[in-house]
């Protein structure tokens, strides 16, 4: 019995790596050739597939959300379906701004970012994925998945820090996954989120705002203490946040900006995009927009019914 | 020992500590964030430098930018805009300077009296009218200039049938340009697109150039206490540096930044508590220090002053330490048109309405990302894909929601043919909505805080006013000739906040007594918005914050050093009077 319980549970946690994407994106770097002979002992694997393949997958699933967001002609708003003839947030670089931004300056404690990733290595599915798709990768897959199941519990379950990026990630493509089961092997293999039709974005975003019970019990196996409950709010919170900051990341001048002389270096995609005082690089130090008082008036005092 | 510390340089700490400042006392004021001595090449004013809210130079969080920020938990969809610095919120806010609606004050008589919040001021609104007055004359606060977003603002508000209000003070529905804390134009200033004419003295007080979101600068080459917009640190902090200058018998505070108060200081005398002093830790080395002082004042705002009351063990008999937030539960609608509307130009917001018992409303202009920011903060989900349970229907086009994918990038499609309206709702003081000490681990601080909101579930009054205020908002916009209405349903933006550390009468649920000092803590006081007792019925809260501040320094000058008030009996000194400006230009200021 005991034996037949760890087979299940090692199962069941590969089947949480394909649903969460990194299986996937941890096939895709294994084909590159320089790294292919990695495979067959666990740090190669760690340092030359598992670390690599987790990055793709934070990028590509923040690439996804940006596409979402503000698309463009891009190969994230191309996988959705919905593209722009001008450009997009990927072409602001607003994904790299939001990836710098939740991995080095928001400062969740290491601990709770670690326990909520490893959760997502060792919850139980219930949600069928064919085995259509999991047989996608062939060969290589099948090749992988026992291998790099070790490798990535070793990432996710080690006492390096979890960059906020990677939880994220797990997080929109474990949603994307119950969403549209197919996305495990779409399009942006790195990204079963980034794989999905607009619409099914917009569903993903949905269960995440409204706290989905099924991503909710998944992270409560792992939380510490004073986060068990208090789920289905951080989620709120966090939909939200991605959101918002999607979009205003991509019309920042982020992707044109020197920090060195505080200019930016050309006109930012989001002031061509809004239009936004044509022709200019810099801020203005005014403008001749000044139409006066309101009948004249410009001063008032206090009522005398008050006074 | 000092005669006063003040905790936070923010929008009331610098105001008690000019105020003290002037009357000879000794003040150190602590502020944990930085302070920008050089803002003309400091600040960028590019809307990531400036305003990401984890990295740029308006953040919460240490001045040394390459650390991460300062995190505070928020169990539900919502942001906390906090700023860490000198002139603390007042870096970013508009300078609007509306007085409270008379119906929040203890004593109001009007018809509508039953309208308003119970839990009241505890004094009356003709006893804030003279410290008001000495606050305007300070900043100073003037009447609004227009851009042309204010003209299309004022045609929507005339459409709608709305009458003038030509006073300060509101007594029933109607709209105005704000009172503001911005120098009005004068010279070149809003008449030129050309920087090289808007150096001062050529150009004096608004340029219209729009960011005074990003921090003002305006006009280039003017002394600090005359750039155009009257945040703390250009207004009151440059007057508390050099009160021996302009005050007889005035003595300069002392203002250290990246100093970090982690615990008030306190002993039990008897069956008192008494506030001794404060510890507090330097940002950038960690380095730990102490110091006493007859009186200590928080002004740290509505979320840290909670937290480090708590943190220090400070007693909290009746529970009300943090409870009663308010944050005026925005919402936001946005016309667009066919034509220029000046959006992104001009002081951000120039014109408001005022609903006696409901709110009011006020025009925002914004630059494109903060634009794009504010179209995707939503509680009603996407529009066209789901509500959330929410999808509000109304005066506005389809229902509310965020703006997403292609439709954003339409609606965007030119920042400059917008017209944005902020829904500011007269909300109640409710027990829960409030700031606890979060469960996350602490940072170098100590304990952060967890700031609790329940949107759904606020008081049934509050609900409808936020209601009345969307409808007038949506309606406003047509009438100003918008081809589209957009609501958002904004979850709470916690942005104007009050009240978390409360004033009041009734001892059974509030912090503070009438004269701002701490119910059950002993030369303690609070002169931050924290303190007061409400959120106003709708206000700006800043303006009401200082006057606030400023009668809590006469306070403090009576009980403890045996001065006498002077405010209605001495002629304030305005910021931009000659005696400050070369005491500023002369301490390389």
């Amino acid at each position: 019995m005991a034996s037949d319980f760890g087979n299940e549970t090692t199962l069941n946690r590969r089947q949480f790596l394909w649903r969460t994407g990194a299986l996937g994106a941890a096939a895709s770097v294994f084909l590159y050739p320089s790294l292919a002979r990695a495979a067959g002992a666990l740090d190669p694997l760690i340092s030359g597939i598992a670390a690599p393949a987790l990055k793709m997958l934070s990028r590509d699933t923040i690439s996804g959300l940006i596409a979402f967001q503000v698309p463009g002609s891009d190969q994230y708003s191309r996988a959705q379906g919905v593209t722009s003839p001008r450009p997009g947030g990927i072409d602001a670089k607003a994904q790299d701004l939001l990836m710098i931004d939740l991995d080095d300056f928001l400062p969740v404690p290491d601990t709770y970012a670690q326990a909520l990733a490893a959760s997502f290595t060792t919850a139980v599915s219930d949600i069928p994925i064919p085995p259509s798709l999991l047989g996608e990768l062939g060969p290589i897959g099948e090749q992988l998945a026992g291998q790099m199941d070790d490798a990535l519990r070793a990432v996710l379950g080690s006492d390096a820090a979890v960059p906020l990026s990677l939880l994220i990630a797990l997080t929109l493509n474990f949603l994307a996954i119950q969403t549209n089961p197919a996305s495990v092997a779409g399009s942006i293999p790195g990204s079963p989120f980034a794989s999905l039709s607009f619409d099914d974005k917009a569903k993903a975003f949905e269960a995440l705002e409204q706290g989905d019970p099924d991503l909710v019990a998944t992270l409560d196996s792992g939380a510490p203490q004073p986060l068990k409950g208090s789920l289905s709010g951080l989620l709120k919170f966090v939909g939200g946040a991605l959101l918002e900051f999607g979009t205003y990341t991509s019309y920042t001048e982020y992707g044109v900006f020197d920090k060195a002389t505080k200019t930016a270096t050309a006109r930012p995609v989001g002031w061509d995009l809004s239009n936004y005082m044509p022709g200019r690089t810099t801020p203005a130090d005014g403008w001749d927009e000044f139409k006066g008082y309101f009948e004249g008036r410009t001063s008032t005092s206090t009522d005398p019914s008050v006074g | 020992m000092r005669d006063a510390i003040v905790i936070g340089a923010g929008g009331g700490g610098p105001v008690v500590a000019k105020e003290l400042a002037a009357k000879g006392l000794d003040v150190l004021v602590l502020e944990a964030g930085p302070w920008y001595r050089d803002p003309e090449n400091e600040w960028s004013r590019y809307e990531d430098d400036a305003n990401d809210p984890l990295t740029g130079y308006f953040r919460y969080g240490p001045s040394d930018r390459s650390k991460p920020a300062w995190f505070r938990e928020t169990p539900q969809n919502s942001f906390l805009w906090q700023l860490a610095g000198v002139g603390g919120t007042t870096q970013h806010y508009y300078g609007n300077c509306p007085r409270a609606q008379p119906g929040v004050f203890e004593g109001y008589t009007g018809a509508d009296a039953g309208a308003f919040d119970s839990h009241r001021f505890p004094f009356s609104y003709h006893e804030l009218i003279r410290y008001y007055e000495w606050v305007e004359a300070t900043l100073p606060v003037q009447t609004a200039a227009m851009g042309t977003k204010e003209e299309l603002f004022f045609s929507g508000a005339e459409g709608i049938g709305l009458p003038v209000n030509a006073t300060k003070d509101i007594s029933k529905n109607s709209f105005r340009p704000q009172e503001n804390a911005i120098l009005q134009p004068q010279g070149t200033a809003g008449k030129t697109n050309d920087s090289s004419q808007l150096l001062y003295p050529q150009a004096q007080g608004c340029t219209f150039c729009g960011y005074c979101f990003q921090g003002c600068i305006e006009p280039r080459h003017a002394p600090r206490n005359l750039k155009a917009k009257r945040s703390t640190d250009n207004s009151y902090a440059p007057m508390a540096l050099t009160a021996d200058a302009w005050a007889p018998g005035g003595k300069a505070v002392t203002l250290l930044p990246d100093a970090y108060v982690d615990r008030i200081i306190h002993e039990q005398q008897g069956s008192k508590t008494v506030a001794t002093g404060v510890r507090w830790h330097d940002t950038n080395t960690g380095e730990a220090q102490t110091e006493t002082a007859k009186v200590v004042i928080m002004a740290g705002g509505c979320t840290e002053d909670p937290r480090l009351w708590l943190n220090s063990s400070l007693p909290d008999p009746n529970g009300w330490v943090g409870r009663g937030y308010t944050d005026h539960f925005f919402d936001f609608v946005i016309g667009v048109f066919d034509d220029y509307t000046g959006n992104s130009k001009g002081v951000g917001s120039s014109a408001r309405c005022d609903f006696p018992g409901h709110g009011g409303l006020e025009n925002v202009g914004l630059p494109p990302a903060l634009e794009g920011f504010a179209m995707s903060f939503s509680d009603s989900g996407i529009q066209g894909h789901y509500d959330n349970g929410r999808g509000l229907t109304g005066a506005w086009d389809g229902k509310s929601g965020r703006v997403g994918g292609d439709e954003l990038k339409e609606t965007l499609a030119d920042v400059d043919k917008l017209l944005n309206v902020l829904v500011i709702s007269d909300d109640d003081v409710e027990p829960q909505n409030r700031v606890v000490r979060s469960s996350l681990p602490g940072d170098e601080n100590g304990p952060i805080p967890k700031v609790i909101f329940n949107q759904r579930g606020r008081s049934a009054r509050t609900l409808a006013n936020r209601e009345y205020c969307a409808d007038k908002a949506a309606r406003l916009l047509r009438a100003a000739g918008a081809a589209k209405v957009i609501r958002l349903d904004w979850p709470p933006l916690i942005l104007h906040v009050q009240s978390t550390m409360r004033m009041g009468s009734d001892p059974a649920d509030s912090v503070l007594d009438d004269n701002a000092a701490a119910r059950f803590v002993d030369h303690l006081y609070i002169a931050s918005n924290s303190a007061l007792a409400n959120g106003l019925g709708g206000p700006n809260p800043t303006l009401t914050a200082q006057a606030l501040a400023t009668r809590t320094a006469e306070k403090i000058f009576e009980t403890h050093f045996g001065g006498e008030p002077w405010v209605g009996v001495e002629n304030p000194v305005s910021s931009i009077d000659d005696s400050v400006t070369r005491a500023v230009i002369d301490r390389g200021l």
